[in-house]
């Protein structure tokens, strides 16, 4: 559902528009001050607004929008806690705590990469090479979430099959990141970052309006708790405005556990050690442009975060007002004041009657439908019966599928044109996400790795082979990854498993390495090994959803899809409540164990002469 | 509150909107606080950091 024509007059002139705009910013760009470097380099300040907005505009993308957007439209705004994590740490606290002392530190040890930050705080060349494995091998699975989350738009409002769309998209991005693009050219960062915000803001007007008001829109929401899917309410769904039901032990708190600890915590903790993001830290000019881009940040994110969770949820209310009839026959009675029941769907064939619709497993499809018609009509035995007609949530429109929660809503809701705006402002936000993702997927190879592992100088010529290799290869795993896996919410499970991956290996030895001189490079080497083994453990064999998707744990278990399958909820537990905790006690633990790193290269850390 | 049922969610809501405005406030009250200065040692990071964007 959701197909329109493929492009009018007004789509293409703004689609020009927009590429000229782009093409003249880059142009201007690259005649000048172009990155955060140039303008260390220059001595000049960037505007707080270019700076924070470049920033939100490589921490938000696609995966964001499409991906939690739609699994808040599954869930509901109990994801609104993201959005609140993202604010209160990925902005407020990583740019007043963690900002400044990564600048300066990376500045006095001369560090480019992430994994070389860690690798020269902690004086270790294995540690840095580790965390460059890590990071290769795993940003991919990012990188396929932000380009899924694009194609899937792009499929719905165009009317194109996914693969095309995909193909398109890997063909953007080749193009975008491969021949040298790779440097984040921060004016057109912003200008992306603007139409995102413009987008956002129409989008989140036209949605609240549509539905009456703020606090229309919220009660009408809040009034559909029963309309939700059994599968959902028997895993702890209470409505789109309500927190999942929350305990321990049954399968009925398996959705808080999910949201809470996946969603939420793993995101919103994981955002403090991406790479990408703490490398950024590191071009900022001064801790005066730090505190400054604190506001743009925050409003930048909340809109970015908040609105695609908002529009999510409430997508449902819209869909059920206005979205497209459907017919079946009565099984059950939700509630007869409010005409809602339990539908078996059905539709008219080429000969006049009415027959059931099944679904993949060959059973007849049954939904909560709000009623707004009966009549009487015969089925295909010639018998007659009544036929009822009504709307239902947007998560029966697009079969359960989070992922296309926002593109049919937008396809189906707005209007064309903005369509067409909104996916230039996704496009936007995944080129800008994909270039430094791919940026720190091509040092981590060179650098990191290369240069490390042969002991090669600097930015040597190998090197740049290297760099530019890992690059396509990258990007190849990443459009295999998207091609291969859609099922559920991809989108946004991929992100979190990178972001919990991240936090549990890294963010220990990260912060420790900024605020504690005791800590030793033997806690810090088994900190991220412990947190990644812990982490790796829990994917293959405990946590449900991904162990049963790869499959080992099958084999192990004769067919379960995790080795705690008879205990509820600890399969649906995500691996950062575990990893984290037990990484962090290791690196206490060794470092009281192990001999304190020596004092001159301590001074040179943290007290040699800097800004 | 503002037609949500469940005060969790409304107060995700308003925080959501309460941080946003403590950022605000943050940015506004340190904006001219810190130094702004680029050291030798800030310019010597960010030729290298040149380099290899280049």
């Amino acid at each position: 559902m959701g197909e329109q024509a493929v492009l009018g007059w007004a789509d293409i002139i703004v689609i020009v528009l927009y590429l000229i705009a782009i093409a003249y910013l880059g142009w201007l760009g690259y005649r000048g001050t172009r990155s955060a470097a140039d303008f260390l380099v220059g001595g000049r300040s960037s505007h707080p607004i270019i700076m924070a907005v470049s920033y939100g505009a490589t921490f938000i993308s696609t995966a964001a929008i499409v991906g939690f957007g739609g699994v808040a439209g599954l869930f509901g705004m109990s994801l609104l806690w993201l959005t609140f994590l993202n604010i209160t740490v990925g902005i407020l606290i990583a740019f007043t705590t963690l900002g400044e002392p990564t600048r300066r530190m990376g500045h006095r040890l001369d560090a480019h990469t992430f994994a070389e930050f860690l690798g020269h705080r902690y004086q270790s060349r294995g540690l840095q090479i580790f965390a460059g494995v890590l990071i290769f091998l795993f940003m991919p699975l990012y990188s396929a979430a932000v380009m899924t989350g694009g194609s899937v738009f792009a499929a719905t409002q165009f009317g194109i099959p996914f693969e095309v769309a995909l193909l398109i998209f890997a063909i953007i991005t080749a193009a975008y990141v491969v021949p040298g693009g790779l440097k984040a050219v921060m004016y057109t960062d912003t200008l992306q970052g603007f139409v995102m915000v413009t987008a956002m803001l129409f989008l989140l007007w036209f949605t609240y309006s549509s539905l009456g008001g703020i606090g229309a829109a919220h009660q009408t929401l809040s009034e559909m708790a029963d309309m939700v899917p059994a599968s959902l309410q028997a895993i702890g769904h209470q409505g789109w405005t309500a927190m999942p039901t929350f305990g321990w032990g049954a399968q009925s708190y398996h959705l808080w556990w999910t949201i809470i600890t996946a969603i939420i915590l793993g995101v919103g903790i994981g955002v403090l050690a991406q790479p990408q993001l703490a490398v950024r830290f590191m071009t900022v000019r001064s801790r005066r442009e730090l505190d400054r881009a604190v506001p743009i940040g925050a409003v930048f994110i909340l809109l970015m975060v908040g609105t695609p969770f908002v529009v999510g949820s409430l997508s449902n209310a819209w869909f059920i007002d206005n979205g497209p009839l459907l017919h079946g026959q009565v099984s059950e009675v939700i509630n007869a004041d409010k005409e809602r029941a339990l539908v078996t769907l059905m539709r008219e064939n080429d000969a006049g009657a009415w027959v059931y619709i099944f679904n993949e497993a060959e059973q007849p499809v049954e939904v909560p439908l709000q009623i707004s018609a009966t009549k009487q009509v015969t089925d295909s035995y010639g018998l007659n019966f009544e036929l009822v007609s009504g709307r239902s949530s947007i998560i029966t429109y697009v079969r359960g599928q989070a992922d296309q929660i926002i593109p049919t809503f937008i396809a189906s809701a707005l209007p064309h044109w903005f369509g067409v705006i909104f996916f230039l402002a996704l496009l936007a936000a995944a080129m800008s996400t994909m270039s430094s993702q791919f940026h720190t997927i091509g040092t981590a190879a060179g650098r990191d790795l290369y240069e490390q592992i042969a002991k090669k100088a600097h930015g040597s010529e190998p090197s740049l082979i290297v760099m530019r290799l890992a690059v396509v290869a990258g990007l190849l795993i990443a459009v295999l990854i998207s091609y291969t896996v859609r099922e559920g919410y991809v989108v946004a499970r991929f992100t979190a498993i990178f972001f919990g991956l991240c936090a549990a290996s890294f963010l220990p030895a990260y912060i420790a390495g900024l605020f504690w001189r005791r800590v030793t490079r033997a806690a810090a080497l088994t900190s991220m090994a412990v947190g990644f083994g812990v982490s790796a453990f829990w994917l293959l064999f405990i946590k449900s959803q991904e162990a049963g998707a790869i499959g080992l744990v099958k084999l192990i278990t004769g067919g379960k899809t995790s080795l705690l399958a008879d205990y509820p909820n600890w399969p649906s537990v995500d691996p950062i409540v575990i990893a984290l905790p037990l990484s962090l006690l290791t690196l206490i633990v060794v470092t009281f164990f192990t001999r304190a790193p020596d004092a001159e290269h301590l001074h040179r850390c943290f007290d040699s002469p800097s800004a | 509150m503002l037609g949500l049922t469940d005060p969790w969610v409304a107060a995700a809501y308003l925080g959501c909107l309460l941080m946003t405005v403590v950022c605000l406030i943050y940015g506004l009250v340190r904006r001219n606080t810190a130094r702004d200065e680029v050291t030798a040692i800030d310019r010597d990071w960010a030729m290298e950091e040149r380099k290899i964007e280049d």
